[in-house]
């Protein structure tokens, strides 16, 4: 083995505390990924089988909708899903910057420190993924619970198979080694590339203009392509999916446009960093909040179906699809706003870890805890809040072509819009406050030496 | 608040009698097994600079914590102008910290996020001065530390003296009662740490504020009025610097 690559066990207990936390944070991201991943595709798996051999009426008459509509629940679901998977691949390397770019500095060379990386985000993918297939079996019972077609799916159908589970365990820790890798190109660039930190460059409009394309499209063959209904299925597939991917692209750009606006403006101490820090990293301030807007984009969806199952009359198929949408629309909600406060507490504890020598200092100096925590707090508050109402106005935009004003004639979809909002935010916050004792205990840590 | 008059560019000799403004006795501190501080006594009196000097380990780290508030003795007392400082809680530390002292440590103490302007005017902003007047204040210090026209850069896009200096002026732009600085050339070349040894007591002087510098560098030492050498946690030397 490369004599470099054999340090990776060495370096990992060198780093103490900090480095057994960020470990034990990464192993649960991606087990929580890999949990409702499987979970997801298990429940595509079932309704496929069903629509394959149909035993009932429903699975006869309506089995392709219902795959249709377990596939756009994991299009929703997968930008979530693989930014949390992503984010806890970059939390170790957060820290591992400084370790990697002395090793360059000594002459290491580019492919041992991404080797060293790789190893080390491996391993911890490898475990997420096991701990998250364990997870998975663990919730199968409870997905079983969950009335679809006229009755329950059976954990036999919800299970996903052999091949399943060894995709996702090769799967998940690829993925992590990519994103760490990814992460690293600025330690691989130059061994002082992590030593300062400059300007960063501004996002690209470029952002804005696919976004914009996968609006319009996405309107323009709703409003006009009724007639070729069967096909264009596949096309508004792919148009919600572009629109949910340019939605990752322009979230970051929004968020760094917010962050410098507000900071021109601010008039506390509060304000005025949370502003700054929004502006410095947009990209990891998405990473806490974007599960969230993906969320707002489904419940901005979900806003207009009261709507569309109000119609349901005599017809019982009708009546089963109708509470299906609902019981679909609702689980794929809860799901996202578990990934979305995942993402947002694991994002927060690693900032409390990455930036804990500027906290420990300011802290010496006077700054209170409370400032702190405020700042901490607003960091995710304010940008989150602006991007899940964004995000479900977004959403609305681009179904009324669709469903028009009537959306909005049942006021139980702008109620459940808001509440579901409301609740996500809370969900995000509750999840952002378990990095408090995280901070207390950083903060009693002495920064001073015995000297 | 107002901003320094600064000027010469030798070594300061100062230390005028009189009564203590800070004042420090029988300070004991242990860290496990380790005697940091065996009984220490310190004064500084109004407009005085002090330099703690002694090897690694030698305890005067733990001194600067103990005056400063940061860490409480285990035995001793610390009074700023006859307050005492050590029977205080965390909160009440941390607010004395914020409105009575200025800190200056070796490197890392800039927030990375802010631009320089920003890094001085935070403490004024924190004691209640609204963004405009403390961003006044900010660009005057700047101005008067030689960094005019890099207001706007970030910490990462100056040089180790130019950051230090920001640093200096972020000390001191609440005109407090005493300035503590950790080794603040240690991250520096020689010419660097000169020129921020001379801003560091001239400006401090000229706001009226005691100075505490530790150093193991007798060159930096030289630009305080006294100097204490510190081992094993006892004061073994004491002289003026002249």
């Amino acid at each position: 083995m490369n004599a470099v690559v054999a340090l990776a066990p060495s370096l990992r207990r060198a780093g103490g505390r900090d480095t057994r936390v960020t470990t034990a944070l990464s192993v649960t991201a991606f087990a929580v990924s890999t949990a409702l991943t499987l979970s997801v595709v298990g429940g595509l798996m079932g309704f496929a089988a069903r629509a394959a051999d149909p035993a009932t009426a429903v699975e006869r008459e309506l089995g392709m909708l219902y795959v249709q509509l377990a596939w756009t629940a994991l299009i929703l679901l997968v930008v979530p899903l693989l930014t949390l998977a992503g984010s806890a691949a970059r939390m170790g390397v957060a820290r591992r910057d400084a370790r990697l770019a002395t090793l360059r500095l000594l002459g290491a060379t580019p492919r041992e420190v991404v080797a060293l990386t790789l190893v080390e985000t491996c391993a911890q993918g490898l475990v997420g993924a096991v701990v998250g297939v364990v997870g998975y079996v663990a919730l199968l019972p409870l997905w079983a619970l969950v009335p679809f077609q006229g009755g329950t799916f059976t954990v036999g159908e919800l299970w996903v198979g052999p091949l399943g589970v060894v995709l996702a365990v090769v799967a998940v820790p690829l993925l992590a080694a990519v994103s760490g890798a990814v992460s690293l190109r600025r330690v691989v660039v130059s061994p002082l590339g992590v030593a300062r930190r400059t300007t960063p460059p501004g996002l690209r409009v470029v952002r804005v203009v696919v976004l914009a394309v996968a609006l319009v499209g996405f309107a323009v063959v709703t409003a006009f392509g009724g007639r070729l209904a069967a096909a264009l299925v596949a096309v508004l597939l792919g148009f919600l999916a572009a629109g949910f991917g340019a939605l990752n692209l322009v979230g970051p750009w929004v968020l760094g446009l917010l962050g410098r606006s507000q900071a021109r403006r601010a008039r506390t101490p509060v304000r005025l960093l949370a502003a700054r820090r929004l502006a410095d990293d947009p990209r990891g301030a998405w990473r806490v909040v974007g599960g969230l807007g993906l969320a707002g984009f489904v419940a901005g969806a979900l806003a207009v179906l009261p709507t569309f199952t109000s119609g349901g009359g005599d017809d019982p198929l009708v009546d089963v699809l109708n509470a299906d949408l609902v019981t679909g629309a609702m689980l794929t909600l809860v799901i996202a706003f578990v990934l979305a406060a995942v993402s947002a507490g694991i994002a927060q504890a690693s900032t409390v870890l990455d930036r804990r020598r500027e906290y420990a200092l300011a802290h010496l100096a006077g700054t209170p805890v409370e400032l702190l925590d405020a700042v901490r707090r607003r960091e995710v508050l304010g940008p989150m809040v602006r991007v899940a109402g964004g995000s479900a106005l977004v959403a609305v935009v681009m179904l009324m072509p669709l469903f028009k004003t009537a959306a909005f004639a049942d006021l139980r979809g702008p109620l459940l819009l808001v509440g579901c909002l409301v609740g996500g935010c809370l969900l995000v916050l509750a999840a952002t406050e378990t990095s408090r004792p995280l901070l207390r205990s950083v903060l009693a840590e002495p920064v001073v030496r015995a000297d | 608040m107002s901003t320094p008059a600064l000027g010469g560019a030798a070594p300061v000799v100062d230390g005028a009698a009189g009564p203590a403004r800070l004042s420090a006795r029988g300070l004991v501190k242990r860290f496990g097994e380790t005697v940091a501080l065996a009984g220490v006594d310190v004064d500084l009196a109004d407009g005085e600079s002090l330099a703690v000097m002694g090897p690694s380990g030698s305890g005067k780290s733990t001194l600067l914590h103990c005056l400063a508030g940061i860490l409480v003795p285990e035995a001793g007392t610390v009074a700023l102008r006859g307050r005492p400082v050590h029977v205080l809680d965390e909160r009440e530390r941390s607010l004395l910290r914020r409105t009575s002292y200025g800190f200056v440590f070796q490197n890392g103490q800039l927030l990375p996020e802010l631009p320089a302007v920003e890094n001085v005017a935070l403490p004024a902003m924190l004691q209640g001065t609204s963004r405009r007047d403390a961003t006044d204040l900010a660009v005057r210090w700047l101005a008067a530390f030689g960094l005019a026209g890099l207001e706007g850069r970030r910490p990462g896009e100056l040089s180790g003296g130019q950051a230090q200096r920001v640093a200096v002026a972020r000390a001191l732009v609440t005109q407090p009662d005493v300035v503590f600085a950790d080794e603040p050339t240690g991250a520096l070349d020689q010419t660097n740490g000169h020129e921020v040894m001379r801003l560091l007591t001239e400006a401090t002087r000229s706001v009226g504020a005691c100075l505490v510098v530790v150093t193991h560098d007798p060159q930096v030492a030289a630009w305080c009025g006294r100097r204490i050498e510190v081992r094993d946690g006892r004061v073994v030397d004491e002289r003026r610097t002249a």
